[in-house]
């Protein structure tokens, strides 16, 4: 008996396949052990995976790209200012980013001008002496930007949902933290 | 597309999007990271997934994309936990693993079929319908694309007729 490809399989279970295919995947997995285990053991493992990562859960960690945000530094980056508005990489009181970088399985804390490549993983820790609203994000030099945080946030060292990958091509990268204080940043590099 | 949107892609079809970046990535952090990058750009490309025929097979093409991107950059290594579906799959564990470490140095079509066929568990008929090459030169490029993973990990058990 000739089985049902994994594809075929993956598609029957995601319900992407046109009524008649699935009718006659359905047919076949009556007949067949084999491949009616696969798709037991599919369709376990979805349920297992929106059970402990569920739909508006996983939402919530994607970088949405915001189209204002976007566009602000596009013009900015277009008009050559982006990476002269952060001059003091600190100025709040008690305040600070810490970037974290992770490459070839090793994570190591980024300094201000440390170097970054396509492929690379960032997590942002901001760190706060008192509970605030604050606005976390990061552009690149191409004028992408992506937020991180944006509300309130409690006292001491945040760590940020979501992991930034640098996506090719590789660019100059900063991250902005703002409150009512002010603005700080950690300026990244290209290597 | 909306939020709510996303969501309910990813309640149809992400598990079946991380299952095929494990399997292309051999590794669950950077699978978790290349489900992340598909869904994020469906926030820019709504209006593509929303015309497509099959929305899986869609999502398919990007998260291919991602892996591949993610595996370029990535040190060569050995893969870990490819997450066969089934036992009787255990052999198929190595060509995944071939796969993962050469697909990047072929173009795009050897790559599309190459996954179509280690992976997916594709015909070969059916492959050169998908890629647009006859199933003659299909088997001839996957034949090409096996011997050198035969000069670079040895043995393979399964033929490509």
């Amino acid at each position: 008996m000739t089985h049902v490809p994994l594809l075929r399989l993956e598609r029957f279970v995601a319900r992407d396949l046109p009524a008649p295919e699935a009718e006659e995947v359905r047919a076949h997995a009556n007949e067949c052990a084999a491949c009616q285990r696969r798709i037991d053991a599919l369709r376990a493992d979805d349920e297992d995976r929106l059970a402990r990562v569920p739909p508006r859960v996983f939402v919530r960690r994607l970088r949405r790209p915001r189209r204002a945000w976007v566009l602000a530094i596009a013009v900015a980056a277009a008009a050559g200012v982006v990476f002269s508005l952060h001059a003091q990489p600190t100025r709040w009181k008690g305040a600070g980013l810490i970037v974290h970088l992770q490459r070839d399985g090793q994570v190591r804390r980024l300094e201000e001008g440390d170097g970054i490549r396509a492929g690379d993983s960032l997590r942002v820790s901001l760190v706060i002496a008192e509970p605030t609203r604050a606005r976390v994000w990061l552009a690149d030099a191409g004028g992408a930007a992506t937020t991180l945080a944006d509300g309130a946030l409690p006292a001491g060292e945040q760590l940020l949902e979501g992991a930034v990958t640098v996506t090719p091509p590789c660019r100059d990268v900063t991250v902005f933290a703002t409150t009512a204080e002010g603005t700080i940043s950690r300026r990244l590099r290209c290597e | 597309m909306t939020a709510d949107e996303v969501a309910r892609a990813y309640e149809q079809f992400g598990p079946s999007v991380l299952r095929r970046c494990r399997r292309l990535l051999g590794e669950r952090a950077l699978a978790e990271d290349a489900l992340q990058e598909v869904f994020t750009r469906l926030f820019r490309y709504g209006n593509a997934y929303r015309a497509a025929d099959s929305k899986l097979l869609w999502l398919y093409r990007v998260a291919d994309r991602c892996c591949f991107d993610l595996m370029a950059r990535r040190r060569p290594g050995p893969a870990t936990s490819i997450d066969p579906v089934s036992t009787d799959e255990a052999a198929l564990v190595e060509y995944r693993e071939i796969a993962q470490h050469l697909l990047g140095r072929f173009d795009g079509r050897v790559r599309r079929a190459a996954i179509l066929y280690y992976v997916d568990e594709v015909s070969l008929d059916d492959i050169a319908r998908e890629v647009g090459w006859s199933r003659k030169t299909v088997s001839r490029k996957l034949e090409l694309l096996r011997a050198r993973a035969l000069a670079l990990r040895g043995r393979l058990a399964r033929e490509v007729p």
